[in-house]
């Protein structure tokens, strides 16, 4: 071809080329789809494994609902982290992931939590004067307990307590629970229901109580291979299992993955 | 034949798709006059603003109000202390969110049909005796109609579609901020709820349809007002 | 009525111009194309700011350069009819008409009454229909109407016949003598139109490349060999100013008093009495050093050579005076010489055709 426009066909073939080759150098981690409230702690996790194994996990954060949704479409995800049992074993019915990798990762507990700068007091019990403490226009900013694990937790527990149906009402529902917490932490809601993890994630929140465990069905993670996974993907489950992934979720707030139930 | 819920957000999305045009529409007239006819500094940049929201994605829009208009931002603090008003979470939030993402749209809109007036016109209603502002309703305003009228419809549907700032800004709020697109989305969250999902999505097209021909229509009745050849 | 001294430059275009008018009288600014007439009138109107100069219009400083001084078209009342009408398309004739008598000041008298304006324009069937359904002859009719209308101290006329047909033309013309006579209004009558400032004008202003070339009654400025604009002109010629005698017996001629001689021209429809304009062209002017005889032509006029002036076209420009006005004629180069013409020679000019201009809209002479 000319002579001036050779230089200019090779630049263009030389750019397209680079990322391949630059990604082929950072040997590629598995895909993983995980619930939006395991965002910081499983960067966190995925840092530690990049140093260790110099494979870049990619990770895709968001509601349960719609990774799930999205992996129903064909998504390539390798490995799924739900942040409850039903989505998962909507995936499972469709043969989606590998039963034999399933497991339960970790736990999670449910707090109240207010703005940082709110002095509010309040103590969960049955009987609690939710609606009180929310104020003439307050609303209670959750998770949506339609479709959202967060959401669902949320309800089982304000139910189980008997506030739900006076302030069902009052409920602003995020499709996930970090819009949520955001919405408490700016202030905007007096209260919202969000993972014990997520209020230690933010600042601009404060606990004003936690919810007991019983009040609701247990927090718990699974988190399962693919159809699509490699074996670069059962390797970082491998190490999600692991002690030193472990510590990390730990620090974060995260409790051991309780018992299955009966 | 709708459910309850579905003919909540029917109407929440009616609402407030009209308050956000009720409101922007004079806005953007005014804006698009100043971008078509007025001479000043900070024109370029007035255009890029206005344009913003065109170029942004809409949850990044979505956050920006809620930094200013939440109620820690500066507008939301004042209108907080001032009106004791609160716009995150209700139906006029919906507006504001959808409005900003339809504004550039409807300025667009009327703009061009400004722009298209043969400014001989103007020279002529100026040496009959009329002011900067008679000039603007007497003779700008009438002539520029079926673009104004296009923009509002055009603006009207731009309102019907919009989620992510709605949603980022406003929430999902059934019977407040609960718009059509929002409740779509809920449903398609829900596990089972592709069917709902669907009567929803056919309700969108038959509004965005409707609102269409509505806009034909006026705007042909409005160019035979105008009297244009 | 007008102090215009003012200036302004664009890029290359620069327009430079000093001229004044009285009140009541029109005004015409004569010149091609891109002269800078249509810049001058923009400069009257406070539709452009002078760089440098003043405009005072009615003894009001309207544009002062130096000082800043700028008082908005909007301000000065001055009406302006366009070369294309513009008519507010989305308004009746008769909202268009309305526009500008709603917005005068407060207080201005009603000098130009509707009633009159629509009847010498003839538009009062015209009042219900909209302005895409008009013809370019009632468009301009209308503009002239809503521009009387608003009650202006100075009307402001931009080449408004250029857009018409010749017939369209004659009759708008008629439209704006009779208006001219009914409302007395100062005129600036822009035009590349010889014909139209002849019938029009009682003073016109000639203009080259944005500079005044020279000003006058068009009597005064026509009929001379050294006229910039005028002179090179095919239809040159000379205007001249005469009374109706009367008329002849059998009816097909009619008989002008030319300060003295007689000027016979084919049966003209106005009054004894009446004044009249005539244009006569240089090349419809022959000369004779000897009374002719057996000639069908019927005017032979006593003149006196005035000036000769050599033509590209190697015909010559001859400037007579007769009947103490000036005539024009054209004749060759070989006749000057073998008539020996000079300046002072008594000859006698032979006159083929007159156009005449009468009052009830006579016959116009010129294609524009």
């Amino acid at each position: 071809m000319r002579g001036p426009l050779r230089p200019l066909v090779a630049l263009m073939l030389l750019g397209l080329a680079w990322p391949m080759t630059r990604a082929a150098a950072t040997a590629s981690g598995p895909l993983v789809y995980a619930a939006a409230s395991l965002t910081d702690v499983l960067q966190q996790v995925g840092a530690d494994y990049q140093r260790e194994t110099g494979k870049a996990v990619k990770f895709s954060f968001g509601s349960t609902a719609t990774l799930a949704r999205q992996i129903e479409s064909g998504a390539r995800a390798e490995l799924f982290v739900a942040a409850d049992q039903e989505w998962m074993n909507h995936l499972a019915g469709r043969a989606l992931v590998r039963r034999a990798s399933r497991r339960d990762l970790v736990g999670n507990r449910l707090v109240l939590v207010a703005p940082v700068a709110s002095t509010l007091q309040l103590e969960v019990a049955a009987g609690m004067p939710l609606r009180a403490a929310l104020g003439q226009s307050g609303r209670l900013s959750l998770a949506d307990p339609a479709s959202v694990p967060a959401g669902k937790y949320a309800k089982a527990a304000l139910t189980a307590l008997g506030a739900w149906r006076e302030v069902e009402s009052r409920i602003v529902a995020s499709d996930n629970v970090r819009m949520a917490l955001l919405f408490v932490a700016r202030g905007e809601a007096p209260l919202g229901i969000v993972y014990l993890t997520d209020a230690q994630a933010e600042p601009r929140v404060r606990v004003v109580a936690e919810f007991p465990p019983g009040s609701h069905p247990p927090i718990v993670y699974p988190a399962a291979l693919t159809t699509n996974a490699g074996a670069e993907a059962a390797a970082f489950l491998e190490y999600l299992s692991g002690t030193a992934a472990r510590r990390r979720f730990d620090a974060a707030g995260f409790v051991p993955a309780p018992m299955p139930q009966p | 034949m709708l459910s309850p819920a579905e003919w909540t957000a029917l109407v929440a999305s009616l609402v407030v798709g009209a308050r956000a045009v009720v409101i922007g529409l004079p806005l953007a007239v005014a804006t698009a006059w100043l971008l078509a006819r007025a001479q000043f500094r900070g024109r370029a940049l007035l255009d890029a603003l206005v344009h913003a929201p065109l170029v942004l994605p809409p949850v990044v829009v979505g956050y920006v109000l809620l930094l200013t208009f939440g109620v820690q931002g500066p507008v939301g603090r004042w209108l907080d202390s001032v009106f004791g008003a609160r716009l995150v979470f209700t139906s006029a939030g919906a507006s504001l969110a959808a409005g900003v993402m339809a504004f550039p749209i409807m300025v667009r809109a009327v703009r061009l049909s400004i722009e298209a007036i043969d400014p001989g016109l103007e020279l002529a209603a100026r040496s009959l005796g009329a002011g900067r502002l008679d000039r603007f309703f007497s003779i700008t305003l009438p002539l520029a109609m079926p673009g104004v009228i296009a923009a509002a419809i055009v603006g009207f549907a731009a309102c019907l579609g919009e989620f992510g700032a709605v949603i980022t800004f406003a929430a999902n709020v059934p019977g407040e901020t609960q718009t059509l697109p929002l409740a779509i989305y809920s449903a398609l969250q829900t596990p089972g709820g592709e069917a709902a999902a669907l009567r929803l999505a056919l309700l969108s097209l038959s509004i965005a349809l409707a609102a269409l021909l509505l806009a034909d229509w006026l705007g042909r009745r409005a160019r035979r007002w105008t009297a244009r050849p | 009525m007008i102090d215009f001294d003012a200036g302004i430059a664009r890029g290359d275009f620069r327009v430079d111009a000093a001229f004044a008018a009285t009140a009541g009288t029109t005004t015409a600014l004569f010149g091609a194309s891109g002269a800078g007439k249509s810049t001058l009138l923009g400069l009257l109107a406070g539709a452009l700011r002078p760089d440098r100069g003043r405009i005072a219009i009615d003894g009001e400083l309207v544009a002062d350069a130096a000082s800043g001084l700028h008082r908005p078209l909007e301000q000065r009342r001055i009406a302006w009819v366009f070369q294309d009408g513009r008519l507010f398309p989305h308004l009746s004739v008769a909202r268009n008409l309305d526009y500008g008598l709603a917005r005068r000041p407060r207080g201005t008298p009603v000098r130009f009454a509707r009633e009159r304006v629509l009847e010498v324009l003839g538009l009062a069937p015209l009042l219900e229909r909209w302005p895409h359904s008009l013809s370019g002859g009632e468009r301009q009719r209308v503009a002239i109407g809503r521009a009387l209308l608003a009650q202006p101290r100075l009307l402001l006329l931009d080449e408004p016949l250029a857009s018409l047909d010749a017939p369209r033309r004659l009759e708008i013309l008629g439209f704006l003598e009779r208006a001219r006579r009914e409302f007395p209004l100062p005129m600036v009558y822009v035009t590349h139109s010889l014909a139209e400032v002849l019938r029009i004008a009682d003073r016109m202003v000639l203009l080259e490349r944005g500079r005044v070339v020279g000003a006058g009654a068009p009597a005064t400025l026509t009929g001379r060999v050294d006229t910039p604009l005028l002179a090179g002109r095919a239809d040159a010629g000379a205007l001249l100013l005469a009374r109706v005698q009367a008329h002849d017996a059998d009816g097909s001629a009619t008989r002008l008093d030319l300060g003295g001689l007689t000027l016979m021209t084919p049966r003209l429809d106005a009054a004894p009495g009446s004044e009249v304009r005539a244009y006569v062209l240089a090349s419809e002017v022959m000369i004779a050093t000897e009374a002719p005889r057996g000639l069908s032509v019927r005017n032979v006029l006593p003149a006196t050579v005035l000036k000769l002036a050599d033509r590209p076209d190697r015909t010559v420009l001859i400037e007579l005076s007769c009947a103490g006005q000036q005539l024009l004629a054209a004749v060759s180069r070989g006749a000057v010489a073998e008539l020996g013409l000079r300046a002072g020679s008594e000859v006698f000019a032979l006159v083929k055709t007159v156009a005449i201009d009468a009052p009830a809209g006579g016959r116009m002479m010129l294609e524009a």
